[in-house]
């Protein structure tokens, strides 16, 4: 499986108070051009064709992608129906907007990409979170409910990331409620808070307040679970610790030099999506390499060793390495300075599994082949 | 756009101008049940039930062998002496029919032993001065007891189409749900509930209401959604999905609602679980 985090825009309708890409000055805020839209799937079929047993993920980020429109999605499935014929049944599509700006003229085309939900994010109660350059929240609220109940009624569905700042601290319980209440068929993810730099410093949480915020909801999403939609990161520990079946997303999995690029609206190659916003490991442009290439990059390379480094120094004996590997290396570089380190919020995850999980957990039902009975979970697109 | 079943008064000539709806008939008086629903069936339309508003309490009401087989919902303010209800229990039972009454502590006991003798009941609560205990105590009665009785709505409604990934309007269960259902007068005049058609409160003759999906209805559908916009305390309550907020208290205090509907939501997770549990302990039979 690869994963591409595709920007065929920075640009914004919202201005979220700590985004990377809309507060960056030098975002591209034009739309990537169909010579290059074209050249993108020319190279998805490339490494299809070479690696047949994959599939290509092509998650369209932003910025916020809706500021394309419908006819800018229209021309990619035109290019993928034109250079991937044979490989287009191993493309999927994901979107992660927020949805403000949908509306009926996006569904046509939408259904025909196999488009069946968003990713998206949503804030009740600060004001992160708004509309153009005054920031409007209300507008964003106003919109994105509106937007989301028109694409349930249009048959999409959708499941969100919320990001914890030191604003949601006290609120735990509440905001929790109010994501499920709102979209009880979707999924919840729970993000810290990522500043590149401490110019947001009073937004930042510690690890262990992103672990005490966490353990403030797990008992009673586990309690609840029957009833509760999936909730990142507790289905993913859940699976993991107690029925033994790892699945990882990218910040986890140890492999994401693997499986994740991100490409930007010029036709750079990133490593992720936040490697983009970060402009940290640029692997060169589209016109000059495929996927496969830069698979074979030296940093990419370095990515892999960096996995086994850890094994044998900073996380050498680490009971939960097998569900961590170490974090993000872009974490890792913002804790230290080196991709070659581990994330400094390991930390809230072994607080979060030992003040909260394991209590929890072992408190209801042994651990191991216990009969989770949750919803299954709609994707979220990886941030 | 859907096709709405449609609740209307009985009217010979305004239930031939429809076909193919399901409709819901209504009545005055006991000696027009057979006769609407017999005007409905011989329409180009199905009957869904004839509605017996009654001013009667239920132990006044006459009720007659022809009915047979008409499902008819009662909707009456009481049931009256069970002494007087009890000499037509054996007639009443035979019959496709539900009680349905308001919400007032009396009833609420009354539905109870109404249900226990085997007749179908409905409570209607909706807002107000609403007595959360007692009804709490109905609707454990209602969804817990093992002992016999018949179905108590919302309860067995709610039951029914309980799914813990989406939120239910259980309006339906009175027939108040606009996604379902238009209430028309003897104009065609359109209202979204029951209480609207009553207070004459209409959004416009069906034939324009139907011809695009009326922006009222998509608003009227959609008005759960401002609990959130506003963040009112509804929007952060537990029983959330189960009520949508329509009984918030103008004093922003939702204690008792939010303590039934939170309760509804447990017991329907241990009923799961019992149910999860006698189908895997089943013993193996002949």
């Amino acid at each position: 499986m690869a994963i591409v985090i595709f920007k065929a825009t920075e640009a914004c309708n919202a201005r979220c108070a700590y985004c990377d890409v809309v507060h960056d000055k030098n975002a591209i805020t034009g739309k990537m051009p169909y010579e290059l839209l074209e050249l993108f799937f020319v190279r998805i079929n490339d490494y299809l064709l070479e690696r047949p047993e994959n599939t290509m993920e092509i998650t369209w980020h932003g910025g916020e992608p809706l500021l394309l429109g419908p006819a800018y999605f229209a021309k990619a499935l035109e290019f993928q129906q034109k250079h991937c014929a044979k490989t287009q049944d191993k493309i999927i599509h994901h979107v992660q907007s927020n949805l403000t700006l949908f509306n009926s003229s996006f569904t046509p085309i939408f259904k025909k990409l196999g488009l069946k939900s968003f990713g998206t994010s949503y804030d009740p109660f600060t004001d992160l979170r708004g509309l153009g350059e005054s920031l409007d929240a209300n507008l964003y609220r106003r919109k994105f409910i509106a937007s989301a109940r028109l694409a349930e009624r249009e048959g999409f569905t959708w499941g969100m990331i919320y990001v914890v700042t030191k604003l949601s601290l006290d609120r735990a319980l509440d905001i929790f409620r109010f994501l499920v209440n709102l979209n009880p068929w979707g999924a919840v993810m729970f993000n810290t808070i990522h500043l590149r730099d401490d110019t947001l410093s009073h937004l930042a949480i510690t690890p262990e307040e992103f672990a005490d915020f966490l353990g403030a909801i797990f008992p009673m999403w586990w309690k609840n679970r029957w009833r509760l939609p999936s909730v990142e990161p507790f289905r993913m520990l859940v699976d993991s610790l107690v029925m033994g079946q790892r699945s990882l997303i990218c910040c986890d999995s140890g492999d994401c030099h693997k499986t994740h690029f991100g490409l930007a609206p010029d036709g750079k190659f990133f490593q992720c999506g936040r490697s983009m916003e970060w402009d940290l490991l640029d692997f060169g442009s589209i016109f000059d390499r495929g996927f496969t290439d830069v698979l074979e990059d030296s940093r990419k390379v370095k990515l892999r060793e960096r996995t086994e480094l850890l094994a044998q120094t900073d996380c050498k004996g680490c009971e939960l390495w097998d569900d961590c590997h170490g974090g993000c290396p872009l974490e890792g570089w913002r804790t230290s300075g080196s991709f070659m380190s581990r994330t400094r919020m390991c930390q809230s995850k072994k607080d979060f599994i030992k003040k909260y999980f394991e209590p929890t957990v072992n408190g209801v039902a042994s651990p191991k082949k216990t009969a989770i009975d949750c919803p299954a979970s709609i994707p979220c697109a990886p941030a | 756009m859907s096709l709405r079943k449609l609740i209307c008064p009985y009217d010979p000539s305004l239930i031939g101008d429809f076909c193919n709806r399901e409709i819901a008939v209504q009545v005055d008086s006991p000696s027009l049940v057979c006769e609407a629903a017999g005007a409905v069936v011989n329409s180009a339309n199905s009957l869904l039930c004839v509605i017996l508003d009654s001013v009667d309490p239920v132990c006044a009401v006459s009720f007659e062998d022809q009915w047979k087989g008409i499902p008819i919902l009662l909707m009456a303010p009481s049931v009256g002496e069970f002494r007087n209800v009890a000499s037509v229990l054996p007639s009443l039972k035979k019959l496709n029919l539900r009680v349905c009454l308001p919400a007032s502590n009396d009833n609420i006991r009354d539905v109870r032993i109404l249900s226990s003798v085997g007749v179908h009941c409905s409570i209607m609560f909706e807002g107000g001065n609403v007595d959360w205990d007692a009804l709490s105590d109905l609707m454990t009665y209602a969804l817990l007891a093992r002992v016999f009785h018949a179905t108590i709505d919302p309860f067995d409604y709610i039951s029914r189409h309980y799914n813990s990934l989406t939120h239910l309007n259980w309006g339906g269960a009175f027939l108040d749900d606009p996604e379902k259902y238009f209430h028309l007068d003897k104009e065609k005049n359109v209202a979204l509930s029951s209480s609207e058609a009553l207070a004459k409160q209409f959004i416009g003759r069906i034939d324009d209401v139907e011809k695009t999906e009326s922006p009222e209805v998509q608003r009227r559908c959609d008005a759960w959604s401002l609990n959130f916009l506003e963040n009112r305390v509804c929007a952060t309550c537990d029983g959330f999905k189960l009520c949508m907020g329509r009984f918030l208290p103008k004093n922003g205090k939702a204690d008792g609602c939010s303590a039934f509907f939170s309760e509804m939501i447990e017991i329907f997770g241990d009923l799961k679980a019992v149910k999860e549990k006698s189908s895997k302990e089943e013993v193996w039979r002949l």
